[in-house]
């Protein structure tokens, strides 16, 4: 049995349409003869057969996509000629302007955010941007005051002015660099969007635990809505839901942000997850926390209020889908059956990932998590 | 109004054999004055006809996988056979991309011609003439490499006394709006250099037709401009063709300075094996131009001439597709170039890095 696979009938393209077929199984058809019509984004193209033999299998109707690769139809074994045995062999003859890999599966290429170092659309002459290169002058900082738009010479000298009165560039290191590559990713990547609302806490005995609180109620809210427990795949375009929750708890160094990664915390008692928050808080602050435990969590919170701020726009980071920010508790009044009141208050804000979560999903996980923090106990 | 008188005038003169009814103009001694006695001519018809078999084998090669992108010259087979055929040996030939006819005329094995359309550049390497040029894909860029080629001819020359070598280039309509092809022009005959430029103008350059190419009524005028001589010719007309270059050689070839030749011709095919010519041309146009296509006129001559039987014609097709089927079984059964040949002609002494990326390569790919 001889396979005939579509090859690549243009430059790159990936199918082909079934127009018509000028053989039928059970036809014997002679090499250079015509086959089949196929249609390629470029051309209608006629198919002659590779070589002289039966057809045994159609692979596909008329109307019918065929993937370059993928089989288009069967001969029964025949004399073998020289030809026949290098159908394959030869499938990849690539062009002089190079070849396509005859996989459907889709190349992945990860996403990168445009350059901020890019001097695409910058005007200026060689001699300028040599004397920028020179002087590590970002030509994109510079305005231009030449004719057209173009950077002169002497505005690349006003900005080294400028820039040596303020100091020389300081290079964000380790967490901070990290940060700043994660955070342009996030931003890059993510359609986030945020919901804000206030958890009444007035209920709550005194010095209780927000942390252990704000967990235990993001854990009833995952299992409320289990799609903001999850990993978004940007290239496949799907999503992994996870029935573990790993949860990534961001705190606050001098060196910069670090977020570990409390695995399982479903499974830890309140006691316990107290000891595990505050191991983790030493082990970051000392340096040393093991890459390990910064790696794999499921949703996020950032318990910020011990900081300062109410209300923020938590940053998620692929793949996760959902961070929790919590942030300064806050008297004041409510409205109860006509009666104003005094109140505590813990403002919230859910940031999730629209791609993969709807709004009211969004929705009915905050309020279950509210629901929860309302709890007396 | 001021007055003036003529310093240059200049005409441009069409030429033709075998005119598209396959009738013979002039008389049959002319033929004879330029070598085309029916052995001859015979041997121009098995040049036209081994083109046409290989080109549609090619294509076929190309539909069913077997070759990468391919560029036919389906209907210029004339002009390219006439070049084959008037070329010495120690001539040099520099293409543009769509000069099958000649190459073969000059030995390039057909094998050779499929490899490179195949994606492996050993076919580049013609043994036969190894200081032809390879194809040239970027438009007119070779008409330069030619002056470079006829200018060291000519310094050759001078030096050895030995007979005067010439070199040929062919190059499309669309190349002639090029910057490239009117500085070639204007060296070439400012240094009277023993080169012959042949637009083969097969009246689209992709889809842009020749209407739309250029203002000039002919393209040979262009040479005017530089004072080369010039003339149009019937490009299908594989007779006139003949006549036409063996002229232009011979006053390459004897100091007479560069000369030029627009072939009238038409591209049956699309332009490469990535096109569909139907989105941009007519059928009718198409089929009007079938039928002045240079193999059936000059079967029909020979015919009529009673220079050649119909079974005479169809040995020398049985003999073409013969040929062109062994050809493709050697090119088939080429085994594919080592990784490691990507190495292999960047320098003279390998740089110790690419030294160092060969062994890496050669140990990640046992057995290759």
């Amino acid at each position: 049995m001889t396979l005939f696979k579509l090859p690549d009938l243009g430059e790159g393209l990936v199918e082909a349409e079934i127009v018509e077929w000028f053989c039928k199984e059970g036809d014997t058809i002679t090499a250079d003869s015509l086959m089949v019509a196929l249609e390629t984004a470029k051309a209608i193209v006629d198919i002659p057969s590779p070589q002289t033999g039966k057809v045994v299998k159609l692979f596909g109707q008329v109307g019918d996509i065929i993937h370059t690769g993928d089989p288009l139809l069967e001969f029964a074994s025949s004399e073998t000629s020289t030809q026949e045995k290098t159908i394959s062999d030869k499938e990849t003859a690539s062009s002089v302007v190079g070849v396509l890999s005859t996989e459907h599966e889709a190349v992945k290429e990860s996403a990168s955010a445009v350059s901020q170092h890019s001097h695409s659309g910058i005007k200026a002459t060689p001699a300028v941007r040599a004397l920028a290169s020179r002087m590590d002058i970002d030509l994109s900082i510079v305005t231009p005051s030449g004719p057209q738009g173009t950077i002169k010479t002497s505005d690349v000298q006003r900005v080294a002015k400028i820039l040596a009165n303020v100091g020389a560039l300081q290079p964000l290191k380790g967490p901070r660099r990290a940060m700043a590559k994660a955070m342009e990713q996030a931003h890059s990547e993510v359609v986030s969007v945020t919901i804000n609302d206030d958890a009444d806490i007035s209920t709550w005995p005194q010095h209780s635990d927000v942390s252990c609180r704000l967990i235990r109620a993001l854990l009833i809210a995952c299992t409320a809505e289990p799609g903001l427990n999850a990993w978004y795949d940007s290239h496949s375009i799907g999503r992994r839901l996870i029935k573990a929750v790993h949860l990534g708890l961001a705190l606050d160094t001098k060196d910069g942000l670090f977020v570990p990664v409390i695995k399982d915390v479903q499974d830890y008692k309140a006691a316990a997850l107290r000891e595990k928050i505050n191991d983790l808080k030493i082990q970051v602050q000392q340096r040393k926390i093991p890459a390990e435990a910064l790696r794999g969590n499921t949703i996020t919170l950032s318990n910020f209020g011990a900081i300062g701020g109410k209300y923020a726009n938590p940053i998620i980071m692929p793949p996760t889908v959902a961070i929790l920010g919590a942030g300064r508790s806050f008297e004041s009044v409510k409205v109860n059956a006509g009666h104003i009141e005094a109140a505590t208050f813990l403002p919230l804000s859910l940031s999730f990932d629209h791609r993969s979560i709807t709004g009211a999903e969004a929705g009915r996980f905050l309020q279950s998590l509210i629901n929860d923090l309302q709890q007396a106990q | 109004m001021i007055t003036g008188k003529a310093v240059k005038n200049f005409s441009i003169n069409f030429s033709q054999r075998l005119n598209e009814h396959a009738e013979l103009l002039g008389h049959e001694k002319a033929l004879q004055r330029a070598g085309l006695d029916t052995d001859k001519i015979l041997a121009l018809y098995q040049t036209m006809v081994l083109t046409r078999t290989f080109d549609s084998k090619a294509i076929a090669l190309q539909r069913t996988g077997r070759l990468g992108t391919y560029a036919s010259c389906l209907g210029q087979e004339a002009i390219g056979t006439a070049i084959g055929h008037m070329l010495e040996a120690s001539d040099v030939f520099v293409q543009a991309y769509r000069e099958t006819a000649a190459l073969l005329k000059r030995g390039v094995k057909m094998q050779e011609i499929l490899l490179y359309w195949g994606g492996d550049e050993r076919g580049s390497d013609y043994q036969a003439c190894p200081q032809d040029l390879p194809p040239a894909v970027p438009i007119a860029s070779q008409c330069l490499h030619a002056v470079g080629i006829a200018y060291a001819m000519q310094l050759e020359a001078k030096r050895t006394g030995q007979e005067q070598r010439v070199c040929l280039v062919v190059c499309g309509d669309g190349a002639t709006s090029k910057g490239d092809f009117y500085e070639a022009l204007n060296a070439a005959a400012l240094w009277q250099l023993p080169l012959v430029f042949v637009i083969c103008n097969n009246q689209w350059a992709i889809s842009l037709p020749r209407s739309l190419q250029s203002h000039s009524q002919t393209l040979a005028q262009k040479a005017i401009a530089a004072d080369i001589p010039a003339i149009q010719i019937d490009g299908n007309d594989v007779l006139g063709c003949y006549e036409t270059v063996q002229l232009a050689i011979k006053q390459a070839r004897g100091g007479h300075g560069p000369q030029l030749i627009e072939a009238i011709t038409y591209r049956l095919s699309d332009h490469t094996t990535a096109d569909d010519a139907k989105r941009y041309r007519t059928e009718e146009e198409l089929q009007q131009a079938w039928e002045k296509e240079p193999i059936k006129r000059l079967s029909q001559y020979l015919l009529d001439s009673q220079r050649a039987s119909q079974s005479v014609l169809d040995n020398i097709q049985n003999q073409c597709t013969q040929d062109v089927e062994a050809a493709v079984d050697i090119y088939l059964a080429t085994e594919p170039q080592p990784c490691s040949s990507m190495f292999e002609f960047l320098y003279q002494d390998c740089p110790v890095h690419l030294q160092e990326q060969l062994a890496s390569l050669k140990g990640e790919n046992h057995g290759q």
